[in-house]
């Protein structure tokens, strides 16, 4: 009886300890673990798909952007009671502000996204926005299955409460998207990042 | 004595015939003496707003105020109580009198003008007298057929209403003998004499063309009227080739309205369609027609002529369209003018488009509520 007993505890024990080398192992993996799977490019020789001289633009449904590993639902949204552009409720959506262009007509169409930490220790969606450099490329993806490309100009810093006319709308004939996130130091009294970032970006 | 016979004989036969003749003609020509000089007579005051034109003489007696002119004017004299003026009410009230005393051939009381097409003859109304739309009076070929309208009380034109002279009647020998008060609504084309106990007014725009408004001891009230004095054709031919014209002063009028494609820009800066309509209000066609605005440039015709001859209409609405990408907040007015009755006339309206950027939006998240103790982050992935 004596053995029995001692041997079931040792079995106890490791199984114990098996568990806990368990859930450490499940929580560093996730710790680490990258919000999106690798995206791939779309193919460049599917001629229907990829953009090309479109006269009626489509709503936009998804933002892709592989080199930050970004594939994003895009959600339509306008303005808050204080009249600054709306942002999407949760962390992996974008919001493309649907009150001025669509992306591919002429003007700037505007998407933003969230930067930060979440209450589960999840990340946003624009995380890594702030690695972007100039020729990097974004691509939307339009309720009818298009893709039109946009290739990144700059990036620049504003304070929240900046003058944004350049951030929403442009002098030339062009099509643009600008995307919006924040960055810098969150004060806690104004519940807001101290800055914001904007990416501007071309059609292609 | 068979000579004197048949003289005499001829000569009342003449005299009966011409007198049955005079019989069956109830209405008479009212004498106007002096104040036939006048376009406007007042009792106690003139006054008149706007452009009024008169042709004719103006005056006032026993008042002596007339204010007005200008801009108000007249081709002929100012005579404010003075030995013209005075003379020019007596001669009114024996005028007045006249047309009263004549005998009426038919009571109209209760009965609107409107519609009505009458024959020369004597009106009668026991209180007051109206006219909404047209009246028409019928010369019957008679260079010298006379309507003598006699109302207890007052005469009220609606507005727009109108008398229409056919087959040799003539304004010269119209006449409104007024009770109380004379009132012409807002656009009425009156024709005939109007001697009125009281006052007078004309409401704007009301023309009396031609004829006279001549007031015993009230007021004469004008807001940008005509009035000519008449004068009479003794021949046909003097109203065929327009020595006296009996021919109506049609008014013009025009119209634009504008509307904007975009009144509230929310994302800054964008490319804004006005659109103006331009409609003829008047009753002639206008000519050269131009539609500017101040801060859009290229205003383009687009329709409306629908019969082709560059002329707008009555009935016609031309539509003009400019496109601007608007930048900031801004007014902006276009004008319309056009030409008729040899003036140039114009209307404008305005369109004001806002424009406002948003705010940045507010994307980050609170650092703070993410940290979590090792419990939570064991909790959250069980939930999986």
């Amino acid at each position: 009886m004596k053995i029995l007993k001692r041997i079931s505890l040792r079995i106890l024990l490791i199984a114990i300890l098996g568990g806990a080398i368990f859930v450490l192992a499940l929580m560093v993996y996730f710790n680490f673990k990258q919000p999106v799977q690798n995206i791939a490019e779309p193919p460049a020789d599917t001629a229907s798909l990829v953009d090309k001289e479109v006269e009626n633009i489509n709503l936009p449904v998804r933002l892709k952007i592989p080199g930050i590993g970004v594939d994003a639902a895009i959600e339509s949204l306008g303005l808050t009671a204080a009249g600054s552009m709306d942002t999407p409720k949760g962390p992996d959506n974008v919001a493309w502000y649907a009150l001025g262009t669509r992306p591919g007509e002429q003007g700037s169409a505007v998407i933003a996204g969230h930067y930060g930490k979440w209450k589960n220790g999840q990340g946003s969606v624009f995380d890594d926005l702030h690695k972007l450099n100039k020729g990097d490329k974004l691509y939307i993806e339009d309720d009818k299955g298009m893709i039109i490309t946009f290739v990144v100009r700059e990036s620049r810093n504003y304070d929240p409460n900046a003058d944004a006319i350049e951030v929403f709308s442009s002098d030339d004939e062009r099509a643009h998207l600008n995307l919006i996130t924040c960055e810098g130091i969150w004060n806690k009294a104004e519940k807001s990042f101290s800055q914001r970032l904007v990416i501007f970006a071309d059609k292609e | 004595m068979q000579k004197l016979n048949r003289f005499l004989i001829v000569t009342v036969a003449m005299v009966l015939m011409f007198g049955l003749t005079e019989s069956v003609k109830a209405a008479t020509q009212v004498p106007l003496l002096t104040a036939g000089n006048f376009a406007v007579l007042g009792g106690s005051t003139v006054t008149n707003t706007g452009s009024s034109v008169l042709t004719g003489d103006l005056g006032v007696s026993a008042g002596s105020a007339i204010t007005g002119f200008p801009p108000g004017t007249t081709s002929g004299t100012t005579h404010s109580n003075d030995a013209v003026a005075i003379q020019a009410q007596v001669d009114l009230t024996a005028a007045y009198i006249n047309a009263s005393g004549q005998a009426c051939d038919h009571n109209l009381t209760g009965q609107d003008l409107g519609g009505k097409i009458l024959t020369p003859g004597v009106y009668c109304f026991d209180s007051s007298a109206q006219l909404t739309g047209t009246l028409t009076l019928d010369g019957g070929g008679d260079l010298n057929a006379v309507f003598i309208f006699k109302m207890g009380s007052t005469l009220t034109t609606a507005s727009g209403s109108k008398v229409s002279l056919i087959n040799s009647a003539q304004s010269c020998h119209v006449f409104w003998q007024v009770g109380s008060s004379a009132t012409l609504g807002t656009t009425t084309k009156f024709k005939g004499n109007i001697l009125a106990l009281t006052s007078i007014t004309l409401n704007t725009g009301a023309t009396i063309n031609n004829g006279r408004a001549l007031a015993r001891n009230g007021a004469v009230t004008l807001d940008s009227n005509t009035i000519t004095k008449s004068t009479c054709a003794t021949s046909s031919d003097e109203l065929t080739n327009g020595s006296v014209n009996e021919t109506e002063v049609t008014s013009s009028d025009i119209k634009v309205k504008k509307t904007a494609s975009d009144y509230k820009l929310n994302s800054g800066p964008k490319k804004v369609t006005f659109t103006y309509k331009v409609t003829n209000e008047g009753d002639v066609a206008l000519s050269d027609i131009s539609v500017k605005d101040d801060k859009c440039d290229d205003v383009k015709y687009d329709s409306g002529d629908s019969n082709n001859d560059n002329l707008l209409d009555v009935t016609e609405e031309w539509k003009y369209e400019c496109t601007k990408k608007v930048k900031k907040t801004e007014t902006n007015t276009v004008t319309a003018k056009g030409t008729a009755n040899g003036e140039r006339i114009k209307d404008t309206d305005t369109a004001k488009v806002t424009v406002s950027t948003p705010g940045l939006p507010n994307a980050g998240s609170n650092p703070d509520e993410a940290d979590s103790s090792l419990w939570m982050q064991i909790m959250s992935w069980f939930s999986f």
